[in-house]
């Protein structure tokens, strides 16, 4: 579980109370929105929360790239919200720990609101009796 | 093994998946990228100079991305093409909505091809070539973003969201800003300034870029094609926190002595007694 500890975790922080972490979660969580990629040169409307359209279809990489794309994009999708969460949690202070992936799971999906609530429980109970993940 | 071949796959789908982002190729935000010095400035139009390192990510070489805040006008017309975009795609929104929620116009995403006010900072038109390369813009006036950074000549790959600055230029005026550094964080980077060593596992899934910014000396000593030029420090201030759903990734511009600081996460102008 350690050793996949950089894919499956939660994050702590023993001195943030938990409305902070609540907030914490709401800021950071909202990074996870996606949309398509920014063009450039092109036009951003800085002032306003927008969104860009999302792209359904991956490029042809023929069949056997399709099928390893189909297999990877989850993961793939995974880990790019992993990294955006990891550097602004991370950034507030908070560290993390291994937990199994099943549980991982558990805690990230589902109803927004649900998820935050678990989350900044997690993050401010009492303090684990495990080692950190480090930034391996 | 695996790792690194979901890895390297990933990174394609990623940059694929972004570069399917139309660029445009009419209009550069207004920005032309000068590779001699000008005799003269024009009246009309301002100046960014900076100094910009060039490492790079396999053969490409990562850049700055600069966003410059619409106005009034701009913004104006933005809504008024998200509108009447939103109205035409309504009748089908609401035959494909999913438990009868039709995406408000706030949740509505279109392709707007108004005048674009972000851009890439080329390292391939300079003064100077070096380790540093010397770059000067001729810009429109206003105000400007150290938005973020980029491997790609088409589309940003990670934003600095979660912290940097912005300046204002003026027109007939050189706007220095100093230096700008960029590369991969996810190891040890051999470029200075940077917050790096992220962890190896940041790379797994996608590019993390991290971007430094030096202000420029009050001794320095520009090179004489520069000096007869009117040329003024940037004055910086600190924008905070931002969303930008179309980066790969997310980070900050690293701490500026003496002016960009963070507090939990947060950036905070050091300038300013708490």
């Amino acid at each position: 579980m350690r050793k996949q500890g950089y894919k499956f975790y939660y994050f702590h922080n023993p001195d943030i109370s938990f409305a902070d972490a609540y907030q914490d979660f709401v800021e950071c969580r909202g990074y996870l929105r996606v949309g398509g990629g920014v063009a450039l040169p092109g036009f951003i409307p800085w002032t306003e929360t927008y969104q860009r359209p999302v792209y359904a279809q991956y490029p042809q990489y023929g069949l056997v790239g399709a099928v390893l794309i189909a297999i990877i994009s989850p993961k793939a999708e995974r880990g790019v919200r992993s990294n955006k969460m990891r550097r602004c949690m991370g950034t507030r202070g908070y560290v993390r720990y291994a937990i199994p992936e099943k549980t991982f799971d558990e805690i990230n999906e589902g109803e927004e609101a649900k998820i935050l609530i678990v989350q900044a429980k997690l993050a401010t109970g009492p303090k684990p009796q495990d080692e950190v993940v480090e930034d391996d | 093994m695996i790792r690194k071949l979901i890895g390297s796959i990933s990174v394609l789908v990623i940059l694929a998946f972004s570069s399917q982002a139309q660029a445009k190729d009419k209009d550069n935000a207004g920005v032309t990228q000068l590779v001699s010095a000008p005799t003269q400035l024009k009246n009309d139009m301002a100046y960014i100079l900076l100094r910009t390192s060039t490492a790079k990510t396999g053969l490409f070489t990562l850049q700055p991305v600069f966003l410059r805040i619409p106005n009034e006008e701009e913004l104006a017309d933005y809504q008024k093409a998200k509108k009447a975009a939103y109205e035409k795609a309504l009748p089908d929104l609401q035959k494909k909505a999913q438990n009868n929620q039709v995406p408000t116009i706030e949740q509505f995403s279109f392709d707007y091809e108004g005048k674009a006010n972000s851009f890439v900072a080329s390292s391939k038109e300079f003064l100077t070539d070096g380790n540093m390369r010397t770059i000067l813009l001729e810009v429109p006036i206003g105000k400007y973003i150290l938005y973020g950074s980029t491997n790609m000549s088409n589309t940003l790959v990670t934003c600095n969201c979660l912290g940097t600055v912005g300046f204002e230029v003026k027109a007939g005026i050189i706007t220095d800003m100093g230096s700008v550094y960029t590369d991969k964080v996810h190891k040890k980077s051999p470029l200075p300034h940077l917050e790096d060593n992220l962890g190896p596992s940041m790379f797994n899934y996608g590019y993390i870029f991290g971007q430094a910014l030096v202000p420029v000396a009050e001794d320095v000593v520009y090179p004489d094609f520069l000096k007869a030029l009117p040329i003024e420090p940037a004055r910086f201030e600190v924008i905070k926190q931002y969303y930008e759903p179309g980066a790969a990734s997310i980070n900050r511009l690293a701490p500026i002595s003496g002016l960009l600081g963070y507090k939990r996460g947060k950036p905070v102008d050091l300038r300013v007694a708490e």
